[in-house]
Parts: C-alpha cells; sequence; structure tokens
C-alpha cells in the first residue's frame, strides 16, 4: 500500500486503549472511533458502490462488523488501516453477492449489455459536457469491476498485489481493469 | 536523419497509462508525439483530480442513532428476569392464552417452522423491518420496566409471580417473532406479529405499573 493509505497514528497506545475501551462496551469510546473513522469508511463504500444509499448501509454493516471484532484488533497495524481493510472486504463481499444475484436474474443478452455499457447499471451517466467533468458521477458510472479496481488503486492507494488478493483475480486483471477504467473516466469527462 | 516520432510505434494507452503513473517526463516517442502527449496529458490530469478527491464524505446524519439503534437490537436479548407482580387481572388466564395463539400464529407464518431456540441471538444482519420494529418500542419498554421494578416492594409476592410467568411468556413469543421475522424480514405478517407482541408487553407493563402506583 502507499504512503496515501498508511495513516500510522501518531498515539498507538492510546488508540490501542480506545479500542479495548469500546470493546468491553464503553458506547463513548465507540461513538469516537466511528466519528474519527465513518467519513473515510462512507466515502470509500459510496465509491466503491455507486450509491449513497447502499454506502450508508453498508457503512453501518462495517460499524456492526468492527464493533463485534474490535476485541480481536490487537495493534499491529493502525485502527484505521484495520477498519478500512475490513470495509473493502464487506463491500467487495456485498458486490460479489450482488453479481451473483444479478447473474441469476440475467439473461446472457442482458449481461453482456451491462459489461459493454456503464449507463445500464443503473448509475447515472453525466448529463452534460459541463457536468462530466463531475469525476465523481464519471466514477459511479464506471462498470462494477472497473470502478473497484479504479477506487482501490487510484483513490485509495492499494497495490495491484493487494486488490488481486483482495478480489481474487490475477494482478494482471487489476491492471487491464485499472486502464479500461481510466480509459473511460477519460472519456467521459471529455465528451 | 529520420523523426523519432514517426519512425516508433505510437504508446498504446496501457503504456501511457502506466507512465503517468511513474510520473515519468521524459520518453524519446511522447516528446515528439503529439497524439501520445496528449493521452498522457489527459491521463496525468485525471491522476491530479482523482487525488485531489475529498478523503471523507460525511455519513447521512442519521447513520449513527441509526447504527446504535442496531448495536443495540444485536445485542444477546437478556432473558429479563422479570421480577414482579399481581394478583386478580394478571393471573388472568385469558392473557397468556392470547401470547400462546399468537406463538402459534407465529409458527404458522414461519416459512422454515418453529424457532429454533428460544432467545437465540441472531448473528447475522439484523433486516431493517426487525431494527424498526425494536426502536418502536424498546424506549418505552425499558421505561415501563424500570418504573416497575422500582415500585416492585409494594407488590405482593403473589402478584410478583403472576407478572413475572407473564413476561416471561411474551419475552418468548418476542424471541420467537425476531427470529421467524430475521430469516423471513419480507414477511409482513411475521412483522404484525412481533409487534403486536411488543404492544402487548407494553400494556401489561403499563397495567402493572399502574397497579402498583394505585396501592
Amino acid at each position: 500500500m502507499t504512503a496515501r493509505l498508511e495513516l500510522v497514528p501518531s498515539d498507538r497506545d492510546g488508540e490501542l486503549a480506545l479500542a479495548r475501551r469500546a470493546a468491553a462496551g464503553d458506547d463513548a469510546a465507540f461513538e469516537q472511533i466511528y466519528r474519527a473513522h465513518s467519513g473515510r469508511v462512507f466515502a470509500l463504500c459510496t465509491r466503491m458502490s455507486a450509491s449513497r444509499q447502499r454506502a450508508a448501509e453498508l457503512t453501518q454493516d462495517v460499524f456492526v462488523h468492527v464493533w463485534k471484532r474490535l476485541g480481536t484488533w490487537r495493534g499491529e497495524s493502525a485502527l484505521s488501516s484495520w477498519i478500512y481493510r475490513l470495509t473493502v472486504n464487506l463491500v467487495l463481499s456485498n458486490v460479489r453477492g450482488e453479481q451473483r444475484r444479478q447473474k441469476h436474474e440475467m439473461t446472457e443478452d442482458q449481461k453482456e449489455d451491462s459489461e459493454e455499457k456503464p449507463s445500464d447499471l443503473g448509475v447515472v451517466r453525466p448529463a452534460s459536457v459541463h457536468e462530466a467533468i463531475d469525476l465523481e458521477r464519471a466514477i459511479a458510472a464506471l462498470p462494477t469491476g472497473a470502478r473497484t479496481v479504479f477506487v482501490l488503486h487510484d483513490v485509495e492507494g492499494y497495490q495491484h498485489d493487494e486488490i488481486a488478493k483482495m478480489t481474487g483475480t490475477a494482478e494482471g486483471t487489476s491492471r487491464a481493469q485499472l486502464h479500461r477504467a481510466r480509459k473511460l473516466l477519460i472519456e467521459a469527462l471529455n465528451r | 536523419m529520420t523523426d523519432p516520432g514517426k519512425s516508433m510505434e505510437h504508446l498504446n494507452f496501457e503504456q501511457l497509462s502506466d507512465l503517468a503513473e511513474r510520473d515519468e517526463h521524459r520518453n524519446p516517442h511522447v516528446e515528439t508525439c503529439a497524439e501520445c502527449h496528449a493521452t498522457l496529458r489527459q491521463v496525468r490530469e485525471l491522476l491530479v483530480a482523482t487525488h485531489a478527491l475529498p478523503r471523507e464524505l460525511p455519513p447521512p446524519p442519521e447513520a449513527w442513532s441509526d447504527l446504535k439503534a442496531r448495536i443495540t437490537a444485536e445485542l444477546p436479548v437478556p432473558v429479563p428476569r422479570a421480577r414482579w407482580w399481581h394478583n386478580g387481572w394478571l393471573a388472568s388466564a385469558a392473557a397468556i392464552v392470547l401470547i400462546a395463539g399468537t406463538m402459534t400464529l407465529t409458527m404458522r407464518f414461519t416459512s422454515t417452522g418453529p424457532a429454533k431456540a428460544k432467545g437465540a441471538v441472531v448473528t447475522k444482519a439484523i433486516p431493517a423491518v426487525l431494527t424498526s420494529v425494536d426502536r418502536n418500542y424498546a424506549g418505552t419498554i425499558h421505561e415501563l420496566r424500570m418504573a416497575l421494578d422500582a415500585q416492585r416492594a409494594t407488590l405482593s409476592p403473589a402478584t410478583v409471580r403472576t407478572v413475572e410467568n407473564s413476561l416471561r411468556i411474551i419475552d418468548d413469543a418476542i424471541a420467537e417473532a425476531r427470529q421467524a421475522l430475521a430469516e423471513d424480514p419480507a414477511n409482513q405478517a411475521l412483522a404484525d406479529i412481533l409487534a403486536a407482541h411488543y404492544e402487548r408487553q407494553v400494556d401489561l407493563l403499563r397495567r402493572a405499573t399502574q397497579l402498583s402506583s394505585s396501592l
């Protein structure tokens, strides 16, 4: 992971103490952890899911997991890294579940269409040239696979080997999806 | 002398994308090829814009309260050691029969059959409908239980036993309905049954507190 995501806390001992208090049922400590990390978690969920509503649900899922598992965090990595990795895993798991569901529901023709046309994924395509410069919306309009890799690599700073492990794909697939995403984004922003 | 821009093949998008990522400023071909240079510039601009995106986005304002409610709902439901009350009305077998009847209804509406274990903690994500029903009654029931607990000393042991038994039956019915609804969140009939159990619990607690207040 690049330095962008390595938010090594200045006071790991304090963070560990806070986590232990939260794990022991201290609501104020847990709220402190939520306040400190929910913005980043929500941003990650929003960009990966391309839906604010879904992101709100995912963010809640993430912090329920954090609440349940906080006692297992031993401080080997920064709490932020632990939470964001948990977020990525949970969102990816959700995406895989959604893809399985769609695969089950769609015909082969529909599948082909949705893979090739981002607008068919139910997300908003920028409506005008001026709006096309809205990068967030352009990211949201990317096909799922390309969007996932783009957000993880270019926004969050994960490396291809890490993304490959998280997504269960080859590094080459991650690279190809990243190039595809960048190309589609440039096209969208120039439209 | 040959023009390097013409003698070399154009770089493909993947190569240019890699160049932009490595922030390599000098490339013999790109320096002389306007087309590749323009593409490289576009990728670099995209990366700059991407890195400038806000790292955080504020979650919806109600997110924290929703999270708290869900966590509360996911806490193991302590089988309330109801410790209370009264004689005449609470001893009414009718109320118990009513609850037992709705428990049967719960089983009937549950496609997967009867609940597997009383009071079992639901470990999977709590469906929104369940959280919503729980949230509607949690505050009221908590307050009534606290009030009743405080008034316990004013009630006879027989009354306390009767109330305890009644609450235990309702708690069992609630636990059963919750589990059924967690397994079948789209089942509106189960949601209605759960809400009805909560209503009965609230009613029982209200009547018990009023009774103890009047003594």
